[in-house]
């Protein structure tokens, strides 16, 4: 089972993916085509959950689409 | 062949600048942020590798680090976007890069005040804290004098501007790689600099660090939110519509690797030395004036001029020694104006890490024969 968290920009995406693995979680950076254009998802297997994820990417300053 | 114009941009550059530009040309040479195949996105990771090399030698985020082409679009972007009305202090020394955009927006309501640079760095705070007013809105200040090497004291400057709080923008172009540099401790909103320079990139890439922001310059692709009408209200992406030269950023990250391997404070040492060495051998003969300032308050710069001969006769000269330097006003016709060097120009000359000793034994030994020639002329 893996969780996608949709980031504002590649560098926000590669800067969250770098810190869930600094958490030891397994992410990729993919990018995607939705109606709004593209975005950029961080692809990861889940270590803890997904509003915890959430919070503690955006309190290292990164912006994602909610 | 001697290189001392390091300082318009340097070379030769690190090995591992060449190999890393052209490693990207050749072997993931997509398009980095726009599609999401194997490569392209390779290309977004190396793009991203150099914006967080970037982002830690001058303690910012990496999100803050946007790339430009140049340093002159990364002011011009820091200017212009900027306000729109009240007064924009810059100082006596600066490039036009910051000269001409400043007073373009003084035609367009900005007043426009310079910083007289003379004298101590306690006089120059002094004079900078009384040219602020009320109506003072940004500050924006050279690190270090692209003509005769002075260095500013832009951390104290940074914090006059936060206690009054003014934008304070920096022009590090002559400074970056050389001078070590902190965005949050200087209390800077926006950091220019040049990544062909003392960064060690090759040419086409600058560097804006934007912490505050500002209207972009141009508008176009960003590769997301691309339903949106507007620019993102984000950086790195606000200040970066259109492809990024990925090349010139990779080769840009390798840059930054040489001079970390190579300890800022060795480099910078290494190319003081050598510069001192060679204004204790010119200031000795008679028909030379160097301007420069004391060794500890200078980068790898300095000016010189030689009676009797314009600075093109001088550099076209040297050019025939096999020297490579840079005569004329160096798109600095400020701190020109303040050396009353305004007419003739200077002859510039300005190391950088591959310099040896016995470049500066040539530089003085060709000089001392021009300036011979020239003195027995008159």
């Amino acid at each position: 089972m893996r969780e996608e968290i949709r980031a504002k920009s590649f560098t926000y995406a590669m800067k969250g993916k770098k810190l869930l693995e600094k958490r030891g979680v397994t992410a990729e950076v993919v990018k995607k085509a939705e109606d709004c254009g593209c975005i950029y998802v961080i692809r990861f297997t889940p270590k803890f959950p997904l509003n915890e994820t959430m919070a503690y990417l955006e309190s290292n300053g990164v912006k994602l689409i909610k | 062949m001697i290189y001392l114009d390091n300082a318009a941009t340097t070379f030769p550059k690190p090995s591992t600048v060449y190999k890393e530009t052209f490693e990207a040309l050749t072997e993931y040479g997509a398009n980095p942020g726009r599609s999401g195949h194997a490569l392209s996105m390779k290309a977004g990771n190396k793009i991203f590798d150099a914006r967080e090399k970037i982002a830690s030698f001058f303690g910012a985020s990496a999100e803050e680090v946007c790339f430009t082409k140049n340093a002159t679009e990364a002011l011009n972007i820091a200017i212009k976007g900027s306000h729109k009305d009240g007064e924009i202090i810059i100082s006596d020394l600066e490039h036009n890069s910051v000269y001409r955009p400043a007073l373009k927006s003084s035609k367009n309501g900005l007043t426009l005040k310079i910083l007289k640079t003379h004298g101590t760095d306690d006089e120059i705070l002094k004079r900078f804290s009384e040219l602020i007013t009320r109506k003072t809105k940004t500050v924006c200040i050279t690190h270090a004098s692209n003509v005769t090497g002075q260095i500013l004291p832009v951390y104290e400057i940074g914090k006059i501007c936060k206690k009054h709080g003014l934008r304070y923008i920096v022009d590090a172009s002559q400074s970056a790689g050389i001078l070590p540099l902190n965005v949050k401790d200087c209390h800077i909103d926006f950091l220019c600099a040049a990544g062909h320079k003392s960064l060690y990139g090759p040419m086409g890439t600058g560097i804006l660090i934007a912490i505050a922001d500002a209207e972009p310059l141009t508008e176009g692709g960003t590769g997301v939110l691309s339903s949106e009408k507007q620019m993102p209200d984000f950086t790195p992406e606000r200040f970066e519509s259109g492809t990024l030269n990925l090349p010139g950023i990779v080769g840009l990250g390798a840059g930054i690797d040489f001079i970390k391997s190579e300890t800022l404070e060795k480099t910078a040492h290494f190319e003081r030395e050598l510069m001192s060495e060679c204004l204790k051998r010119l200031s000795k003969e008679k028909g030379i004036t160097v301007y420069s300032a004391p060794p500890l308050k200078n980068v790898n710069i300095f000016s010189f001029a030689v009676s009797g001969g314009s600075s093109g006769e001088v550099s076209e000269m040297l050019n025939v020694f096999g020297i490579y330097v840079r005569s004329g006003l160096h798109c600095s016709p400020l701190a020109h104006r303040k050396l009353k060097t305004d007419k003739e120009g200077l002859v510039r000359a300005s190391f950088g890490a591959f310099n040896t000793e016995n470049d500066v034994l040539e530089l003085c030994r060709a000089v001392s024969e021009i300036n011979r020639y020239f003195q027995n002329k008159i």
